[in-house]
């Protein structure tokens, strides 16, 4: 099939499913998430249509389309703001298990996350343990057939919504810090774990922090070898890294401050969208997006021709992450003090009251604030900034 | 110019500093934002008691006699400790406007009380759409004898939830774009068919929206001349501005100290991450623009105090450098923090919030810079 046959074919799939609720929800994000009601009723609507994974294998569930499809796929939900999927199962611990899940893991987990029976989060980070992951100390020590596991996962995001997590624990001290990792999958209805919220500046609640006291885990939960769990993380980190076309997170940006221009008006009484000022300064964001896309295509050329993006991909997080956090600059200053108003009720997509501010300026303070985690998320752009010296550069 | 604080300066200061930090910690504080009403009616009685409220009005009406200098010394100050009591809307705005431009009775009846720390004044100008610039205002009220008749809305009046009085900025001549015709209406909040909608805002404060409709006041509320309210705005927008400022820079500074503190503290890599060069570098550049904000925002006191020519050619230059430094200094503050400065737990957060808010208010950079350009021409 063509590209353009193929994208009318998904258009006329959104046209039917994509309900004002859900389109709803994907209005009103202001972060990675969308609200969790309505993330997963479009994750089983995906689901039952087959495409609630185009990025996995064929055989495990994927859609066996081309790269170009599944950007086209994901550009298409994201600007007719279909509600993102959970990427901490579909797009982290699935291609792991593929790659490192036993038979019997793979058989029982890949079939439920793709259902949305189960949803997982990612318990990586701790309290000490942030960029320098592998001093993490939330040990998993041996007791028989099972580990008893104690410690602290922060930053968990959605954990408060899932039945699932994923961890990675500490199964020995001896040598270097990253050879006594182990990867294990854990149910969150065990005893001994508990999940506090913690409050985000926007006011609402994302991240959490999970206490597992004394929390019995089946042996047989380890993906991989003990002690293996660095290289399995490692894996994975790179789906969580990789793959995330930030151009079409730019285009959503832009469209809204393109609406927000020719609406407001600026401090001559015109429209902003013939302030030539703010028409440079819009531009020159939109210059870096492009580079940025034209940068993405590459990579994805790379990967057609079975390459490998290596170290662009951390390019890509840092300039896709900066450039998005210039774009709600520019909404935050067309805005002025209509971005003020504290109306959080009114983010739920099920609010039925009435909005103090425009539409368009309900989501651009929080989403300015939730935006300053993304470059600190998923390796902080210091961090990244060092792979590139590292292993581009060779300093 | 080398500014030297008179003794009076110096005890403010230090009684600014001392009060606050003892009184306004930051859990304090964040009582006082989750509290419904956000706003501690006690705290704002001992500004009172503190001379505070009193400090920049003339001695005629009930004040010491303080100038932008006094303003700029307490706005820093409260910006370091993120006082949300609305010290700018009512003193350097409200109270400034109505010191101003009102008549012996109306200021009798509301600057004694204002001086005493019971009135609240919000200033109700910005319109659905248009709110980058007063000029831009079309609300507009009929005169008719001694009394006119106010029909509109106003748009994120900021301490409009509190407010006891409400000075409206609305058209008595003139369409939307011009200066002139524009008048100044004090209106009480509680009038009849004045209609307000309150809310909280991201920083902490409240505000509301406005309506309306028949609403019928003396002509003898119309503060300075009818028709030319640009001109009784001018001097107390350029305090305000100052004021905002210098909330920015007391804000910055308690984030450049606590990022210098907290990552001393947190070791990551076997070290604490103040050793790496990167962030060591970055927190030299946020203390290299706080320093930068702190010079303009001197001369800028200094200049208004003294009507100096270049004053607001300054305080262009202070407005915009505050936004980006501002910007730059909030958020790098929260990505030396890492996770935990995205929290509402820390007040890290908190001055970003008010900053971003600081920013919105009273011309962007971009602004700013426009007329700084154009003033420097002159
Ligand atoms: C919104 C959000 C969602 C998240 N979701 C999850 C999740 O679902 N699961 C999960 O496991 N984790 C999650 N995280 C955690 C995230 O991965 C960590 O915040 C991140 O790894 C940084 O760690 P830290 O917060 O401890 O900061 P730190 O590591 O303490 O970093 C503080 C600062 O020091 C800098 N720094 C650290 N080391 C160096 C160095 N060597 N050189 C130069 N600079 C350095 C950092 O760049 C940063 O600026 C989430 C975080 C956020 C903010
Ligand atoms: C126009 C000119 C006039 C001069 N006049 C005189 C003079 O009259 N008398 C005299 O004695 N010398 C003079 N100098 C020399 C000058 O002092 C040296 O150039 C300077 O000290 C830098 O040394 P370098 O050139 O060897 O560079 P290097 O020290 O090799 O530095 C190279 C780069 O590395 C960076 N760098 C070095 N160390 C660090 C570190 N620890 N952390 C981060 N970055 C680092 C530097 O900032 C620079 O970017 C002059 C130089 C110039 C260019």
């Amino acid at each position: 099939m063509n590209d353009n046959n193929f994208r009318a074919e998904v258009r006329a799939f959104l046209q039917e499913e994509l309900t004002p609720e859900l389109k709803r929800a994907g209005e009103l994000m202001t972060s990675v998430f969308a609200d969790f009601d309505a993330t997963m009723a479009w994750h089983r609507k995906l689901y039952q249509k087959g495409w609630v994974a185009p990025d996995w294998p064929e055989a495990y569930g994927g859609t066996g389309w081309t790269l170009n499809q599944r950007y086209i796929f994901q550009e298409e939900c994201k600007l007719s703001n279909a509600p993102a999927l959970l990427p901490m199962g579909l797009q982290m611990l699935g291609p792991m298990l593929i790659h490192y899940g036993s038979d019997e893991q793979k058989a029982h987990y890949l079939p439920r996350l793709l259902s949305g029976e189960d949803v997982w989060c990612q318990g990586y980070s701790e309290p000490g343990a942030g960029s320098d992951l592998a001093s993490l100390s939330t040990s998993a020590v041996r007791d028989g057939d099972d580990y008893l596991i104690n410690g602290s996962k922060i930053w968990t995001s959605y954990a408060q919504h899932s039945n699932k997590i994923f961890c990675l624990v500490r199964t020995s001290k001896e040598g270097a810090p990253q050879a006594g990792i182990s990867f294990i999958l854990v149910d969150m209805d065990t005893d001994g774990i508990t999940v506090e919220p913690i409050v985000g500046l926007d006011g609402r609640v994302e991240q959490c922090q999970v206490f597992f006291d004394g929390v019995r885990v089946p042996v047989a939960n380890l993906v991989g070898e003990e002690n293996q769990g660095w290289e399995v993380a490692k894996y994975l980190l790179e789906f969580e890294r990789g793959g995330h076309n930030f151009t079409i997170d730019h285009k959503k940006q832009m469209a809204k401050i393109r609406k927000q221009a020719s609406e407001e008006y600026d401090a001559d009484g015109c429209l902003w969208r013939d302030n030539s000022v703010f028409n440079a300064r819009f531009a020159e964001v939109a210059v870096d997006a492009l580079a940025l896309e034209y940068t993405e295509l590459r990579i994805k050329g790379a990967l057609n021709a079975g390459g490998n993006p290596g170290a662009l991909s951390s390019l890509c997080k840092i300039v896709g992450t900066e450039t998005g956090q210039r774009f709600n600059e520019i909404s935050m200053d067309i805005l002025g003090p209509q971005a003020l108003p504290f109306q959080i009720a009114a983010l739920e997509p099920d609010f039925e009251g009435e909005l103090i501010v425009a539409d368009y300026a309900l989501t651009c303070m929080p989403e300015y604030i939730n935006n300053r985690a993304a470059t600190i998320y998923g390796g902080s752009a210091e961090i990244q900034r060092d792979i590139i010296a590292k292993r581009v550069l060779g300093l | 110019m080398y500014i030297e604080f008179s003794e009076e300066q110096r005890m403010l200061k230090e009684s600014a500093e001392k009060y606050l930090n003892e009184n306004y910690e930051f859990e304090a504080r964040q009582k006082i934002v989750k509290s419904d009403s956000n706003y501690c009616s006690t705290q704002w009685q001992t500004f009172a008691d503190l001379g505070w409220l009193a400090m920049t009005f003339a001695e005629e009406v009930g004040g010491f006699g303080g100038g932008a200098l006094e303003t700029m010394l307490l706005s820093e100050q409260l910006g370091v400790n993120l006082v949300v009591e609305p010290y700018f809307e009512t003193v350097v705005f409200g109270g400034q406007l109505i010191s101003a431009g009102a008549s012996d009775e109306i200021k009798s009846r509301y600057l004694d009380a204002l001086i005493s720390g019971h009135c609240q004044v919000a200033f109700a100008w910005s319109e659905t759409k248009h709110h980058h610039a007063m000029s831009d205002v079309a609300m507009a009220a009929s005169v008719s004898g001694d009394s006119i008749l106010l029909n509109g809305s106003k748009t994120v009046v900021l301490n409009g939830a509190a407010a006891d009085v409400v000075l409206v900025l609305l058209r008595t001549a003139g369409e939307r774009g011009q200066s002139d015709g524009l008048s100044l209406v004090l209106v009480d909040a509680d009038a009849e068919g004045c209609v307000r909608r309150s809310y909280k805002t991201y920083d902490g404060r409240n505000a509301a929206e406005f309506s309306f409709s028949n609403v019928n006041v003396p002509l003898a509320n119309v503060l300075g001349e009818q028709g030319s309210a640009m001109e009784l705005l001018a001097p107390v927008v350029n305090r305000g501005i100052l004021s905002l400022c210098a909330e920015a820079v007391g804000a910055m500074s308690a984030l450049v100290d606590a990022t210098v503190d907290y990552t001393k503290q947190r070791k990551q890599f076997g070290r604490s991450i103040s050793r790496f060069q990167v962030l060591r570098h970055r927190m030299a550049d946020m203390f290299i623009d706080l320093e930068l904000c702190r010079s303009l925002m001197l001369a800028t006191a200094w200049k208004l105090d003294h009507s100096d020519a270049d004053a607001e050619l300054t305080l262009a230059a202070l407005k915009a450098k505050v936004a980006s430094a501002g910007k730059f200094i909030a958020h790098n503050a929260i990505q030396l923090h890492g996770g935990i400065g995205t929290t509402d737990e820390l007040k890290i957060g908190h001055y970003f919030k008010r900053i971003a808010a600081i920013n919105s208010q009273f011309g962007s950079r971009d602004f700013h810079l426009a007329r700084f350009a154009q003033l420097s021409q002159k």
